[in-house]
């Protein structure tokens, strides 16, 4: 590299050009997709790259779907699958899998439970037929279901309770940004709801929810189409839907005033910001405008907020964010969701600093806009990670489930990059000016240091 | 960049606690018979890994190309010999800046123009050190491969370490390390690895304040100078949608003219003899659950009965299958997680069991680990944990090579552990090749349960009496920055601070 003139001349040459290419340089994942005759949705993908094969199964129930006493049911499901089913008992999920070379695991979402298994492309029977038992006989029986809720207790505890930023970021920034309890309450659950949790109640849950009709099935990798579209009718055609889901209400009512709340952290040795504004409506233009933001102002140490916090200024130690943060990703939530903030800072810094701070990037934006060197950088990034992101089977498996989910077809997820990919300036000026602003905002504080007798008090702020 | 509050997958599902009889449903839901068992399976498909080319350049960087088209990416690791295997204890932390700081500026770009030169070609530049190697790791979209390696050639060979870069990264060292120490798992680590290692450089996993104090900015171009050498055992791996040419003419041009000299030798200090199982506590109160870190010195890559020992490992606590798992957690409930792992290095390595179990059930859970710890080496594995073992580690190796940057890590491995060029081809067959008597030895041989190094984080006052009888000598106990406060049991309040 001779001179940084002669540098930035290639890049915004370079960058021109690509963005240009960008639609073509990250290609649609190949795919082909059939309901079965009980409306079980199925994605296949084929590609013999390496001898691994990745069956996934999403199911259309999040935390969000949850009716108010019953908070961690789903996330209580994720631990009950791995539980046994009639003609695969307990253990002999995981001794199968990983017994054939293979591996699995799940998650829980605000509104979707993710299952999958990765293994050798020979062991695909097997996932299918461990798959439909489960999906059919799942054994939700006392014994299991209060071994579960003690797992997921102490789940709560190991990954949230006992670690700092936790109970910040996975507890209180959903409660205080959110008015909706659908929305409002976190995934992972509460100790009371499970306690107090019926066989009957989870029996009704399981009917509901997990029946084919409300499942998407994908299945990434080294495959034959026709026959794994075979063996597919074959072991998940005969399942009967039971059950009847109650939908729940998300809508959220507009907020007007920001949000100031101060919590103590006693596991956190320095202090922490969260923020957070509701977002927009997915597929919006304002939608796509903050997920190009979120990873302008968040993103890597380019980002405006690392190069300001962590650089120009040196108050923070790191920082992180973006559309769908903290519960989610852009790609994997259903409206409403948040637009959030984490900003780990230095002990002498004022709290209210780096708040100013992050409102002013924010404010800049709104004012001037996105120059454009700094637009290309910026999707030239995301599009260059989009395909990094799509090298495993289980990644093409999931992007494949999310688009199928949150927009009606394997290729939404692409179809959602394109649209990234054209956002415009001043689409990310309007997008900022009218979800970024103070009234709008919930604003947490984390202060080191055990709490106080009573509960954390609640400095109640309020800005116009 | 640490992120230790970052849960991904956080609400991952690993089941199983107490076994319960399996129950059948008590609707009658007739099942095909296709469903009444599981099915049968063809033969595991083999896996063989990309072609590479090697070559060497004149100086002695060795060259590494792997040509994968898989995907429009150039993925490259450029690793040199380094790492805290030749520092001091007053230096830790000068291989982590080091590595951090390459990226910080050259003599035509700073901190921003490099993290912006990189975005903008679709791709990543950072470094890392461990104890053995710093790793600079870059990719981009292919069509810009060139501009990626005048920029890794940039960094690597020519950083300038701008004053008030080197200044803002000891400060944030600074508090770094203090976002660490409220992570139990950190402060395990550091530990078990000082007191494992004692005078060895491999004790060295985190800096202190006084060592973050020490760095100075002619401390890291010294330590450049010295081992940024193309003959310090340096390789440079290139993989992705590139051809072979091209990718060695890339090479030649942009690291062609960088000047061999005389590389370090690190020296590594006989490990501490340890003749009784010692516990260590390091003090966290009111911690909810305690963190347990116990092992011994583990085996090299290249270790004659290295695989047998992985096969041995993996029944022990290798995965969701393993006995440590089905015992600790599915039967006893003691614990979420628990896993046992083998990390080799350069100069030996380290076999470890960690777990985070709840406060009340730690002696229990320490007791039901070394219970199985004597199991694996007293009796041979059965033949179907033998299998599953074995189809495990296989499986996982071709899994584990789905992306670009893991194909590159792996073949950066290769050369870097001085293993047989068909090593990852030959990988699968000799993880097959294992017979039960083999990794019964290998365990009895590698595994010490009344040997063991045991590194305990919880709340101490609720903890220390119940660990006592599995400690041979009085319970060492620490507070967080690592300084010895006391014994357990003491013969009074007695408080002495080491050196």
């Amino acid at each position: 590299m001779r001179t940084a003139a002669l540098l930035s001349t290639i890049v915004l040459a370079l960058a021109a050009a690509l963005a240009a290419q960008m639609a073509t340089v990250v290609p649609q994942i190949p795919f082909r997709q059939f309901t079965l005759p009980n409306g079980l949705r199925v994605i296949l993908s084929e590609d013999h790259a390496v001898p691994v094969v990745t069956e996934s199964l999403l199911f259309n129930v999040g935390g969000r779907d949850e009716h108010p006493g019953s908070s961690g049911f789903a996330h209580l499901f994720e631990h009950l699958m791995f539980e046994g089913s009639a003609h695969a008992p307990k253990g002999v999920f995981d001794q199968k899998v990983e017994g054939y070379g293979g591996t699995d695991n799940a998650s829980t979402h605000t509104d979707y439970t993710f299952y999958f298994e990765t293994a050798p492309s020979n062991a695909l029977p097997i996932l299918m037929w461990l798959d439909a038992d489960r999906m059919a006989y799942l054994n939700v029986t006392p014994e299991n279901m209060k071994n579960q809720i003690a797992v997921v207790e102490e789940e709560r505890r190991l990954r949230v309770d006992n670690q700092p930023y936790g109970p910040l970021l996975y507890v209180a920034l959903g409660e205080r940004a959110f008015s909706n309890w659908q929305n409002a309450h976190p995934v992972i659950g509460s100790f009371a709801d499970l306690d107090r949790a019926t066989l009957a109640e989870v029996k009704a849950f399981f009917d509901a929810y997990y029946a084919p009709r409300n499942a998407i099935l994908t299945i990434a990798g080294d495959l034959d189409l026709d026959r794994t579209e075979a063996l597919v009718r074959k072991y998940f055609g005969w399942i009967p839907n039971r059950g009847a889901i109650t939908p729940v209400s998300t809508a959220e009512p507009p907020r007007t005033r920001e949000t100031d709340v101060t919590i103590r952290d006693p596991h956190a040795n320095l202090p922490a910001l969260a923020i957070a504004w509701q977002g927009p409506p997915r597929k919006s233009p304002d939608f796509y405008a903050l997920a190009l933001l979120g990873q302008d102002l968040f993103a890597g140490e380019s980002s405006r907020l690392y190069q300001s916090l962590v650089k120009t200024r040196q108050v923070a130690i790191e920082v992180e964010g973006g559309l769908g943060f903290p519960e989610a990703d852009f790609t994997d939530y259903r409206a409403p969701g948040l637009f959030g903030g984490f900003v780990i800072y230095k002990p002498n810094v004022d709290p209210r600093l780096v708040e100013q701070l992050v409102f002013r990037e924010i404010h800049e934006i709104v004012a001037n806009g996105m120059p454009p060197d700094e637009l290309l950088r910026v999707k030239t990034k995301l599009a260059s990670d989009w395909i990094r992101g799509e090298q495993t089977t289980l990644d093409r498996a999931q992007l494949l489930a999310l688009g199928e989910l949150l927009d009606g077809s394997p290729a939404g997820e692409s179809e959602d990059l394109r649209q990234i990919l054209n956002v415009t300036s001043e689409q990310i000026q309007r997008a900022a000016a009218a979800y970024l602003t103070h009234p709008r905002a919930t604003v947490l504080q984390d202060e080191p240091g055990a709490a106080p007798a009573p509960a954390a008090p609640a400095k109640g702020g309020a800005r116009p | 960049m640490i992120k230790p509050y970052r849960l991904a997958l956080w609400l991952a599902a690993f089941a199983l606690l107490f076994p319960a009889a399996a129950q059948r449903p008590s609707a009658a839901l007739p099942a095909p018979a296709f469903m009444l068992q599981a099915p049968e399976v063809g033969p595991v498909p083999a896996y063989r890994p990309p072609a590479a080319v090697r070559d060497q350049l004149p100086n002695g960087l060795k060259l590494v190309i792997v040509p994968d088209a898989r995907f429009p990416l150039v993925t490259a690791r450029l690793a040199v010999r380094a790492g805290s295997s030749l520092l001091t204890p007053a230096q830790a932390g000068l291989a982590q800046a080091e590595a951090e700081l390459l990226t910080a500026g050259t003599p035509t770009l700073d901190a921003r123009q490099i993290a912006y030169a990189a975005d903008s070609m679709g791709g990543a530049i950072a470094a890392a050190a461990d104890k053995d190697f710093i790793t600079l790791r870059a990719s981009s979209l292919a069509a810009n491969a060139d501009r990626m390696f005048a920029l890794l050639a940039d960094v690597a060979l020519r950083p300038t370490f701008p004053a008030a870069e080197v200044a803002l990264r000891k400060a944030n060292l600074l508090q770094e390390l203090r976002l660490e120490r409220s992570e139990p798992g950190f402060l395990a680590r550091v530990q078990f690895d000082g007191l494992l290692f004692g005078d060895n450089p491999y004790a060295i996993t985190a800096p202190t304040e006084a060592s973050i104090a020490a760095i100075t900015r002619a401390g890291l171009a010294a330590y450049h100078a010295r081992v940024f050498l193309p003959n310090n055992d340096a390789t440079l791996v290139i993989a992705g949608d590139i051809g072979v040419g091209t990718a060695r003419d890339l090479a030649r041009r942009y690291f062609g003219d960088w000047r061999f000299g005389e590389p370090p030798v690190p020296q590594f200090p006989a490990p501490p003899a340890r003749p009784g199982r010692r516990i260590f506590l390091v003090n966290r109160p009111g911690s909810a659950q305690s963190t347990i870190l116990l092992g011994n010195l583990g085996l090299e890559r290249n270790a004659a009965d290295y695989f047998p020992f992985l096969v041995a490992n993996e029944v022990l606590g290798g995965s969701f299958n393993s006995r440590l798992v089905s015992d600790v957690r599915e039967s006893k409930g003691f614990a979420y997680d628990i896993a046992s792992f083998n990390q080799p290095l350069l100069a030996g390595g380290v076999w470890q069991v960690e777990t985070q179990v709840r406060t009340a059930v730690t002696a229990p859970a320490l007791a039901a680990i070394l219970a199985q710890l004597d199991r694996i080496r007293q009796s041979p594995v059965t033949a179907p944990e033998l299998e599953a073992a074995k189809n495990y580690l296989a499986g996982s190796f071709a899994r584990q090579l789905e992306t670009q940057a893991e194909v590159a890590d792996e073949f950066l491995m290769v050369e870097e552990f001085g293993l047989p060029r068909d090593y990852l081809a030959r990988f699968v067959p000799r993880v097959q090749a294992v017979t039960a008597a083999a990794a019964q030895a290998a365990a009895a041989k590698h595994i010490e349960p009344n040997r063991e190094l045991v590194v305990v984080v919880g709340d101490a006052r609720r903890i220390a009496a119940g660990l006592a009888r599995y400690s041979s000598a009085p319970i060492a106990l620490y507070d967080d920055a690592g300084r010895f406060t006391g014994t357990y049991p003491s013969s009074g309040v007695r408080r002495v601070i080491q050196p």
